[in-house]
Order: C-alpha cells, then sequence, then structure tokens
C-alpha cells in the first residue's frame, strides 16, 4: 500500500505539469532540487521520470504484490482449510525479493540522470540508448520483482492444487480462490517474456549488444557505433507477450474479491458460479494470444492483425460474462450495503466502462487515431483505479475484522467511498475527451501545442483538483485504517456472517501458528446462504448439516 | 526388488545410449550440409527426440500425472505461440502474414 | 499443524508438493528459454547476413560438452535409483543398508558434479578463445545471443551445482532421518538438472550446428 501512495504522489506532479505547464508549483517545487525542477518547474526529463515511474510503481509494486501477494497469500490458504501455503520459506525468499525490487526502484530516483524515464513499456530503441543508470537499475528492479512473482505464482498452484482440505473439491473452491489459480498460471508462464528481454536489455545497455538497435541508428547527430541488425520490435513483442496478461493479473484479483462480497451482501449464492470458473480459464488461455493488440500500428501484415483483432473480439466474452453474472447475483438479493458493499458495487459500472472503452482500442481500424492517445490512459484507467483498486478497497473493509479482529468505522468509509468515486470519474472520464480530439499520452506540456485539441485542455484543470481531491479523501481511509486497528469496534468471529473456512473454522485475530485449531473438513458449496428448507439464514463450508453450527 | 533396480538401470543405460547415437547423428547431419529449411527440421527433430528421452525416462515424465501432463501442455501450447505470433507479425513476406500476399501467387 | 504432503503423496493428484511446484517452476523456465530461442529466430530470419556458425564456434568442444552433460544426466539419476528402493528399509532401522546405498549415492552424485565442473571448464575455455580473438557479445547479433543463451544456460548449470553440492555434503544427513524425503529431494533435483541438460539439447544444434 505503501507503493500505491508513492506511485499517486508521482501522478499528482504529473497532473499538475498537465494544468499549469511551465509553472513553479507552490510550496513543494522547492523541494524536488533543482536538476527535476529547476526554479520549481517540473523540467520535461523529470515529467518523463514521473511517468514511467508511476505506471512502474503502481503496477508491479502496487497493485499485483497486493492483490495477488498479500489478499492471495493471507486469504487462499484459510479458504481452502489448509494450514499454510505449500512452500513457506519461497513465500518469504519472494518477499524479500520484491522488497529488493522495490528498493532499487526508488533508490533510481536518486542517482544522476534520475529514474527510468522511458514509459513503463520502456520501449526499444529509446530505453537502450537513454543515458544515465536509472533505466538499467529499472531492469534490475524488474529481475528481482519478476523472480519474486514467479515463486510466489507456483506456490499459489501446488497450495490450490494440493492442500485444499477433506471435502473441498474443486467446485467448492470461493470463486476468489479459482481467480488467483489462474492469476499465478499467467504470472508463472507470461512473466519469463519480460525476464528474458529485460536480459536482453541490459546486454545492449551494459554489453554494447544491439538486440534491440536496427542499423544506421543515428543519436543527437551521431550514428551509433554497435553492431546494429537488431529488431526494436522483438522488445515491444516479448514485453506484450506478458504486458497482455499482466493486465488480467490486475483485474482476476479483483473480479475474485467483488464475487466474495456479493454474494456475502446479498445472502444469496453467486448467479452463474460454474459458468464465471469456466470463464476464466478461457480468458486466461486466450489472455496469451492477444498481445499484438498493443501493436497495431508497427506495421504487421494484415492477415496477423486480424488475428489478434479477432482474438481481442473474443476475449471481451469471458469478461462480460463475469460481469453479468456479477450483476445477475444481485437480482432476487436481500442486498445490504455496507462500505465493503459499496466499493464492490461500484466495481461494476466502473468496470464496464473500461471494458466497453477498450473495445474500438481493440479493433485495428479505430485503433489507428486512438493509439497512445490519452483515450488509452481514461481506458486502463478505469479498470484499474475505479476497477481493481475499488476492489482492493472492498477487500480491505471486509477483511479487516478478520486481521484485527475490530471493523473499520462506517461512516469515514461512505466518505472514502463517494468522494474516491466521484473524484476518479471526474479525472478519467475527460481523459477520453482528450484522446478523442487527438491529444497524444505522455506529454510534457498536457497537449498545449496541439491546435486542434485547444478546447479539450481546458479539461486539464478540473482534472488536476479532482486528483487533489482523491488524494484527500484518501486521507479518510487512512485514518480509519490505522484508528480502527486500535480502538475500532471489536468483532467477533464471522461479522459479516460469511460462509467461507475463512470465517468459519479460525479465531480472530488468528493464532500465531496453524490457521485452524482443528483439521477442517468442508460438506459444503461455498455459498450456502437462504438455503431452503435450513435453520439459518447462512450455512458454513464445514457445517455439516443444514442447520446453523455452532 | 534387486530385479526391478537392476531392470530400471539397464533402462537408464540403454536411454544412454540412445542419446549418444543420436548426438552423433546430429552432428553427421550437419555435415550433409542440407538446404535451410531441411537443416532445420532436421536439427530441432532430433533435438526434440533426445528431449523426450530425457523428459520421459530420466524425469519420469512417462506415467506421470494429468496435474503434470495439463501445465506443461499449455506451456508447450504457449510457446509455439510466442514463436510463432512474433515470427508472424514480423515476417512480412511469410505466407498468411498478408491478405494479398497469402492470395495471390507468382 | 504440518503442511500435507511434503513427503506423502496427495491421493487424489498423485503427487508431492514438491514434485508438482518442481514441474510447475521448470514450466516458467521453458518460457524464459522459449523467449530467447524465439528472439533468436527473429533475429536470425530478419538478420541480411549471418555468420556461418560452425566456423566462429567449435563444434567439438561443444559435442564433448553435450556428452559430459548427458552423461552428467544418467549419473544423477542413478543416484537417485541408488537410494529410492531402499527407503523404506532404512525407515526400518537397517544401517548396513543405508550406508551402503549412501555410498553408492554420494558415487554417482559426485560424477554429476564432476560432469557439471567439466561442462564449465570446457565453456570457459570456449569463452576465452572467443576473447582471445576480440569476439564479444557486442561484435554482432549471433554472438550476442550466444553469449546470452549460453550465459544464461550456464549460471543454470552454477545454480544446479550447488543445490546438488549441498545435497552431496551437509543435506545428505537427511537420509538417515527421512531417507523418503531425501530421496525424494534427490529427484526434484535430478528433474532440475536434466531440465538443464535439455536446454543445452536444444542449444548445442541451434547455436552450433545450424
Amino acid at each position: 500500500m505503501f507503493f500505491l501512495l508513492v506511485g499517486f504522489l508521482l501522478v499528482l506532479l504529473i497532473r499538475w505539469q498537465h494544468a499549469y505547464s511551465g509553472q513553479p508549483i507552490p510550496v513543494f517545487g522547492g523541494w524536488l532540487g533543482e536538476a527535476n525542477a529547476p526554479g520549481g518547474v517540473i523540467s520535461p526529463e523529470f515529467y518523463n521520470q514521473l511517468g514511467a515511474m508511476h505506471g512502474t510503481i503502481m503496477v508491479f509494486l502496487g497493485v499485483v504484490p497486493l492483490a495477488f501477494g498479500a489478499f492471495g497469500n493471507y486469504l487462499v490458504p484459510l479458504q481452502i482449510g489448509a494450514p499454510d501455503m505449500a512452500f513457506p520459506r519461497l513465500n518469504a525468499a519472494s518477499y524479500w525479493l520484491y522488497l529488493a525490487g522495490g528498493l532499487v526502484m526508488l533508490a533510481s530516483f536518486f542517482v544522476p540522470g534520475g529514474a527510468a524515464n522511458n514509459g513503463w513499456t520502456s520501449y526499444a530503441p529509446l530505453s537502450d540508448i537513454a543515458p544515465g543508470h536509472g533505466q538499467t537499475m529499472w531492469l534490475g528492479g524488474m529481475l528481482l520483482l519478476i523472480f519474486s512473482s514467479l515463486l510466489g505464482a507456483m506456490n499459489f498452484i501446488a497450495t490450490v492444487v494440493q492442500l485444499r482440505a477433506p471435502g473441498m473439491t474443486w467446485f467448492r473452491l470461493p470463486f476468489f480462490v479459482w481467480a488467483q489459480f489462474i492469476t499465478a498460471f499467467l504470472l508463472l508462464l507470461a512473466f519469463p517474456a519480460l525476464q528474458a528481454a529485460a536480459m536482453l536489455q541490459a546486454m545492449d545497455r551494459l554489453a554494447g549488444t544491439s538486440f534491440f538497435l536496427p542499423s544506421g541508428l543515428v543519436v543527437t547527430g551521431r550514428p551509433l557505433e554497435v553492431a546494429g541488425d537488431g529488431n526494436a520490435l522483438l522488445w515491444q513483442h516479448l514485453f506484450w507477450f506478458l504486458g497482455h496478461p499482466e493486465v488480467y493479473v490486475l483485474i482476476l484479483p479483483a473480479m475474485g474479491i467483488v464475487a466474495e462480497i456479493v454474494a456475502n451482501n446479498t445472502r444469496k449464492p453467486l448467479w452463474g458460479y460454474r459458468l464465471m470458473v469456466y470463464s476464466i480459464f478461457v480468458l486466461g488461455f486466450l489472455s496469451f494470444i492477444v498481445w499484438a493488440h498493443h501493436m497495431f500500428l508497427t506495421g504487421m501484415g494484415t492477415a496477423i492483425s486480424a488475428f489478434f483483432q479477432a482474438t481481442t473480439m473474443i476475449i471481451s466474452i469471458p469478461s462480460v460474462i463475469v460481469l453479468s453474472s456479477l450483476i445477475l447475483s444481485l437480482y432476487g438479493g436481500s442486498i445490504r450495503f455496507n462500505t465493503p458493499m459499496l466499493f464492490a458495487l461500484a466495481f461494476m459500472p466502473m468496470f464496464g466502462i473500461g471494458g466497453l472503452t477498450g473495445l474500438p482500442l481493440g479493433l485495428a481500424a479505430t485503433d489507428i487515431p486512438l493509439h497512445d492517445t490519452n483515450y488509452v490512459v481514461g481506458h486502463f484507467h478505469y479498470l484499474v483505479a475505479p476497477g481493481t483498486i475499488f476492489a482492493l478497497f472492498a477487500g480491505i473493509y471486509y477483511w479487516f475484522p478478520k486481521v484485527t479482529g475490530r471493523m473499520m468505522n462506517e461512516t469515514l468509509g461512505r466518505i472514502h467511498f463517494a468522494g474516491s468515486l466521484i473524484s476518479m470519474n471526474v479525472i478519467f472520464l475527460p481523459m477520453f475527451i482528450q484522446g478523442l480530439a487527438g491529444v497524444n499520452r505522455r506529454l510534457w506540456d498536457g497537449g498545449a501545442l496541439y491546435s486542434h485539441a485547444q478546447d479539450t485542455l481546458s479539461l486539464n484543470v478540473p482534472m488536476l483538483y479532482a486528483a487533489g481531491a482523491l488524494g484527500f479523501f484518501q486521507l479518510f481511509f487512512i485514518v480509519n485504517l490505522f484508528v480502527s486497528m486500535r480502538s475500532g469496534r471489536v468483532a467477533n468471529t464471522n461479522p459479516w456472517e460469511a460462509t467461507t473456512l475463512e470465517w468459519a473454522a479460525t479465531s480472530t485475530p488468528p493464532r500465531a501458528h496453524g490457521n485452524f485449531d482443528q483439521p477442517v473438513r468442508v460438506f459444503r458449496d461455498p455459498y450456502d446462504y437462504s438455503v431452503p428448507g435450513a435453520t439459518a439464514g447462512f450455512l458454513p463450508q464445514n457445517a455439516e448439516y443444514a442447520r446453523s453450527a455452532e | 526388488m534387486a530385479h526391478d533396480i537392476a531392470a530400471q538401470v539397464r533402462g537408464y543405460l540403454v536411454v544412454f545410449g540412445a542419446l549418444l547415437v543420436l548426438t552423433l547423428a546430429t552432428i553427421g547431419a550437419s555435415y550433409l550440409h542440407l538446404p535451410g529449411t531441411f537443416a532445420v527440421a532436421t536439427g530441432v527433430g532430433i533435438a526434440l527426440m533426445k528431449a523426450a528421452l530425457v523428459a520421459m525416462y530420466f524425469m519420469h515424465l512417462k506415467g506421470e500425472r494429468p496435474m503434470v501432463y495439463w501445465p506443461l501442455g499449455l506451456t508447450a501450447v504457449l510457446f509455439i505461440s510466442l514463436i510463432a505470433g512474433v515470427l508472424m507479425s514480423e515476417g512480412d513476406h511469410l505466407l498468411g502474414t498478408r491478405w494479398d500476399d497469402a492470395f495471390t501467387t507468382e | 499443524m504440518e503442511i500435507p504432503y511434503t513427503s506423502e503423496i496427495r491421493p487424489d493428484t498423485g503427487l508431492t508438493n514438491p514434485k508438482l511446484g518442481i514441474w510447475l517452476f521448470l514450466a516458467s523456465e521453458v518460457m524464459l528459454f522459449g523467449s530467447l530461442f524465439s528472439s533468436y529466430v527473429l533475429l536470425r530470419t530478419g538478420a541480411p547476413t549471418w555468420p556461418v556458425q560452425h566456423e566462429v564456434l567449435s563444434v567439438p568442444l561443444a559435442a564433448l560438452n553435450t556428452v559430459v552433460l548427458i552423461a552428467s544426466s544418467v549419473t544423477m539419476v542413478l543416484a537417485w535409483a541408488a537410494l529410492a528402493p531402499h527407503a523404506a528399509a532404512v525407515r526400518a532401522g537397517d544401517r548396513q543398508a543405508a550406508e551402503a546405498a549412501l555410498k553408492r549415492y554420494r558415487l554417482y552424485m559426485g560424477l554429476t558434479l564432476l560432469g557439471g565442473a567439466i561442462f564449465l571448464v570446457v565453456k570457459t575455455i570456449e569463452y576465452g578463445d572467443k576473447f582471445s580473438h576480440a569476439l564479444y557479445p557486442a561484435t554482432n547479433n549471433f554472438l550476442a545471443l550466444y553469449f546470452t543463451m549460453t550465459g544464461l544456460h550456464a549460471l543454470h548449470v552454477i545454480a544446479g551445482m550447488i543445490v546438488n553440492g549441498y545435497l552431496w555434503g551437509p543435506g545428505a544427513r537427511m537420509w538417515h532421518s527421512e531417507p523418503q524425503r531425501f530421496a525424494n529431494r534427490i529427484e526434484v533435483a535430478g528433474i532440475y538438472w536434466h531440465f538443464v541438460d535439455v536446454v543445452w539439447i536444444f542449444l548445442f544444434p541451434v547455436l552450433y550446428l545450424l
């Protein structure tokens, strides 16, 4: 979460630069140092660092570790009835590698030349020749982070396969576990491509090779003295071979969290649980064969472009199935509007907007004017910010009583929710308008020189204030988090009256060693709420008979 | 019990022999200076046979569980997709990468 | 509660945790080396010229290395076969069988380590020979790929040797306390080592012969 905050602070700087390009930042400008911001004005080089590191930190140091590493490691063993993850020491190694990678990334800001400034995508040949150590440290940090994720992924798969408690059959698994299981496969098989690419780029930068450097490259007037004959697009292929499954890594745990909270707060089973499971299998597999939709403008042949366009269109189907199932799960439910549920409910239309805006990007022809514009930025932020991050907030509010034995404050939660929802929309909705007007992404001046897009540039100002507001509303969450840990309302073992094993069979807060007081046996499906004929409104998975467990 | 071990060890030595033969074969084939595609096919083909022997017998993959076969099968499919996808996206004149190239004859 | 199935087989999957774990790890390694192979394919098919590989590199040395690595794979699996059938007897307290098996195991594992060492020595000779002729990764893309791919492979050989060395030495104490678990460890380490062999089986023709 710390890294999410860091990434957020970086982007606040970016938004300032867009809104008031060329003007010094009041108060804080001097803190950035003369190299980065002479006279308090963000320099173009520093702006590029902000952009690249905001993306890198949010994705690889923020969302993935929180959604997959933190939520997954904590909940998956509990939800399947296991005493721990399958390989505890590997788990520890995975954490320390993550920390090392994170420190390398943060340290890169303080070397001469600053942090990496070639976009989170580090396209060649620019990233190959970028001066300074920042980009090289980015590569080193990524190698550490990727290794961390690979170890984690192995652990998750082995745990889910091998350590399910007796009676926990595959189709009794909570949907959250299925989502993490598929996510683990995506990480396991896609990350190595970026691992290889990072090694090749490191060789280019450090050993003078030209894997990604074509012949005849001229840099600042002088021809580059390398062997040449490299292929810059090779980097893009390897990067996006990971990059596309990576975005499904970002969204699948979120879908899992939302599913758990929806089932619990509608007091009925998920609609289409099996369908959702099959859908994420299909989604996972397809995510590996859509990657070149990020490369429609690189000059690929029309037939191969059509192939990737087709697979991209097809992959929207399982996503829609999952979203529709979540929405249909609300029908006929007895909905409780607590804070986790508010975030989970908001996830649905926000994810819908994010997904729908992806359609013109997935079609090669309409991608031509939209590629690399702010439209793309709006598209993916809708999916990750009011999408995944909302799901993560929902998860924190929901499982807080499990971890700490106390409830978070509802009023502060609602304020946090409302403020975040509104400000996020004010930030990201105008991006579609700007993108459609042709404003490119990653511009230091926010598009000031585009004569055809002048009307849309004034939107940068409310976007800045909305970003500030978004930051302000997170204070409610941060305060809530820390104060409730000490003095929140004490919760019993199962304050949400949930059916899944993490609530049913453990003490709160959890014991130091081993998850469960006694060996667990599972008898029921994951969401046995309001079972007709039962004496209780919900039946925990380890309840043997259709009456309430003690 | 002793027979089983002896048989198992014999099996491993037979596989070793086969691997040595195939190694000689692949070196020998390189001396034939076959034209491009055939050279690749032969080299990769023999390598696949050697790899299969090592995997099936040394790595005990023969008779392993489905839970191992499925992830490996998926990996194989994705590996092929990566090579094919990259090659077909960048190989401008390979068959099937452009509509017009694919359907004209010259 | 202890973590189940670390050395006993889970009935419905038929696997122990480490056995599944090592195959999952190898799946990711296949994708890693696979990405490098796909880079090779792309760079070579797109290059206007490409050196005649077997004239730049030494086929005889690489052939030797191929035989050495395959032989070390055989000795590795024989090391496992020396232990696995006797695990039950050791559990039951048969000290003589334990000592005999351990000796045989140490012989074969030692040969495996020797094979790895010879491989690395030959590789060092090869690299040194290239450097002395001013042939570096930066010289051209073929050499860049050669050094990168064989270099990454060599790192994997070193890692394998560290693990095998530990299992030959201090790690072998587990044979007396938990024989089945130790035998499983040798099998799992073996699977990794065989994979390193398999990668070389592909590297040899692709980088040297084609």
